[in-house]
């Protein structure tokens, strides 16, 4: 599903973050977003997501506008964010069991899932007690039980140990196979370099 | 969708306790003051106790309101629902049934102290109670939500949620107050039905308008 | 100033500046219906038309407030941000000379009357429509914020006036405002009309003051 952004804008403060900013993405594209801090890349996930309003312009996946007030077109795009994004006084379990109900899917195999990416041991802990790397972990098990055609990942390998980021990875690279659509934000252009097709480099206004 | 909301709230309510407890407590410690600070003129208790029935609960749902959508800050956890194929109206309505649950759970806990430590009499209708409380206390979290999702995001939100309700909520506490102190004096319902209308007209009013302006209100 | 640079605006203010002056010398000069009150009694005819002018404003910010919801159009966050602190004036005139006509007209300073109190609920649902616009975050957002309280603000007050109105029957009675007005003669009609037209000037002045003020400001 390709993802289209026409003549965006959005200030805040006053201060413009994006100024009639386009771009174009194809289905399966994976594209890498650099940029210094406060260029917007996380803005501009966020925007895409639907978390975060437009002041003008247009964010289009497929046919359908992502910030009109039809919530019809985030059923296909998962924003994986560097915040938690999750209930810590819920389990695990019971965050994936609720984020995978708002997009109608089946929550049976979540424990499978978990025990994948190693979070099997800790699925019925309160959030408030995982580590960094373990919400990484959770957010990773997120995306895939959401399987969704485009994925927005902010820093993903934040606070991941070895066997994480090789996770992750490899995740990636099934996603990649089944021709999903990613946008990833990083500051390790090495990695960007290496693991997308494109990277786009974001300037401060 | 809407009961997943809901459930969800509840479930989390349900490990912690921490919403109900608190607006109990505090009602509680109102009730205290109040039966203190009216000790000079007993008489005249019965007389306003319609009225500081009606400035607990508002006060105790400001309270209640704060704390129930400090859970979808924490952790910007609602970037899971924002992000998410979900009508954001349902979502309101979702926090005005958990609003709703939560503050009439607080209120059948302080009213029985409240009338005893104010030595009221209970010689009315426990239904017709029961419809006031249900009915005066939607209205006060119809709007309510709406302000806490205004304030959701914003700087000084503890202050702005009572600046903004109090004055917002004024015809809920003048027309649930008139009804408590009609059904106090045992009138019939015809003749405070009047009352009755205007908080379900503000229930209504404030409902239909939270649902369809939250989806704006809730975007960073 | 840039904006009195231009002619039109010049002009504009000198039709205001000339009607307030005729305004006010006829309320001045006028014989008072009621020699009790002097020329306190005349206070009348600035209080309503000021009032009629304050809820109109306030209507104003209501209207521009769904415009900026469903057009995204900064102009009219800034034209109900030039209602809402215009109106806010007016108000507090309104909320000024209430008390200064109510005292010799009723004796006492503050009447609960049903449109003076819906007023006072207002204002201060407006005091807090400027803290959320002062202390709220980013003005981007709180733009967003600000256009649901100024349409939550009117969307109260037929509530508020019903509630308040039937709250106190006994203040319902106006025999003071009979004695302005006698079939034979229609100049106090006429009066209260141009009182209001010449506000209505004066007004639209100072909001295209305002906004022409907000829009240097963010141009900036």
């Amino acid at each position: 599903m390709n993802l289209q952004v026409t003549n965006l804008s959005k200030s805040f403060y006053y201060s413009p973050v994006f100024q009639s900013f386009s771009l174009k993405i194809e289905s399966g594209e994976k594209i890498g977003l650099s940029g210094p801090n406060g260029s917007g890349k996380t803005t501009l996930l966020k925007m895409i997501s639907g978390i975060m309003s437009i002041d003008s312009g247009e964010i289009r996946i497929g046919e359908n506008d992502v910030n009109s007030d039809d919530p019809d077109p985030r059923k296909n795009l998962y924003y994986l964010g560097h915040s938690v994004g999750l209930y810590p006084s819920l389990t695990g379990h019971e965050n994936l069991a609720f984020i995978s109900g708002l997009y109608g899917k089946t929550s049976r195999n979540i424990s499978d899932i978990l025990i994948k990416v190693k979070l099997g041991s800790v699925q019925d802990k309160l959030v408030k007690f995982y580590s960094q790397g373990m919400l990484q972990r959770l957010k990773l098990a997120t995306a895939i039980i959401l399987d969704p055609d485009i994925l927005l990942l902010d820093e993903p390998l934040a606070g991941l140990d070895v066997d994480g980021i090789k996770l992750f990875e490899s995740v990636i690279v099934e996603w990649n196979e089944l021709r999903k659509t990613m946008i990833i934000v990083s500051h390790d252009s090495d990695w960007l370099r290496t693991n997308t097709d494109r990277i786009i480099e974001l300037k401060q206004c | 969708m809407l009961i997943h909301f809901i459930l969800k709230d509840l479930k989390i309510e349900w490990r912690s306790k921490e919403i109900i407890t608190s607006m109990f407590i505090f009602g509680l410690s109102i009730t205290l003051i109040f039966a203190l600070a009216f000790q000079v003129a007993p008489m005249l208790i019965r007389t306003f106790a319609p009225g500081l029935l009606w400035v607990v609960i508002l006060f105790t749902s400001v309270l209640g309101l704060n704390r129930l959508f400090s859970l979808e800050r924490e952790e910007h956890a609602m970037w899971s629902w924002t992000s998410a194929p979900v009508d954001r109206g349902i979502v309101y309505i979702s926090k005005v049934i958990s609003a709703l649950f939560f503050v009439l759970m607080s209120e059948i806990l302080f009213i029985v102290p409240f009338f005893i430590f104010l030595n009221l009499p209970a010689n009315f209708s426990f239904f017709q109670f029961s419809l006031i409380l249900f009915l005066g206390t939607g209205a006060i979290v119809s709007v309510g939500c709406l302000i806490s999702g205004i304030t959701l995001q914003a700087g000084l939100r503890d202050v702005l949620i009572p600046i903004l309700l109090f004055p917002s909520a004024s015809p809920v506490a003048i027309a649930a107050t008139k009804c408590t102190e009609s059904l106090f004096d045992q009138k019939p319902m015809t003749e405070w039905n009047f009352w009755f209308l205007i908080l379900g007209s503000f229930f209504v009013i404030f409902g239909l308008f939270g649902y369809m302006v939250f989806n704006r209100i809730v975007e960073e | 100033m840039t904006f009195f640079n231009h002619q039109n605006n010049l002009i504009h203010a000198a039709i205001a500046a000339a009607l307030s002056a005729i305004n006010i010398y006829i309320v001045l000069s006028l014989e008072p219906p009621n020699l009790a009150q002097g020329i306190f009694g005349n206070i009348f005819y600035i209080h309503v038309p000021v009032a009629w002018t304050a809820f109109l404003l306030y209507l104003c910010v209501m209207i521009s407030g769904i415009l900026f919801l469903i057009k995204k159009d900064k102009v009219w966050d800034r034209r109900g941000l030039a209602f809402a602190e215009v109106g806010t004036i007016f108000m507090f005139l309104v909320l000024t000379t209430g008390p200064i006509w109510a005292k010799p007209a009723w004796g006492i300073f503050w009447p609960w009357e049903p449109r003076l109190t819906t007023s006072l609920i207002l204002f201060l649902i407006f005091l807090g429509y400027f803290m959320l616009r002062e202390f709220g975050g980013n003005p981007e957002q709180v733009s967003r914020y600000a256009a649901v309280v100024g349409i939550l603000a009117f969307l109260d007050v037929p509530l508020i006036f019903l509630s308040v109105k039937f709250w106190l029957p006994e203040m319902q009675s106006h025999p003071q405002v009979g004695q302005y007005f006698d079939s034979a003669n229609p100049l106090p009609t006429y009066l209260l009309i141009f009182s209001f037209l010449s506000l209505l000037v004066v007004s639209s002045l100072m909001i295209r003051l305002r906004t022409n003020i907000l829009s240097m400001k963010e141009a900036n």
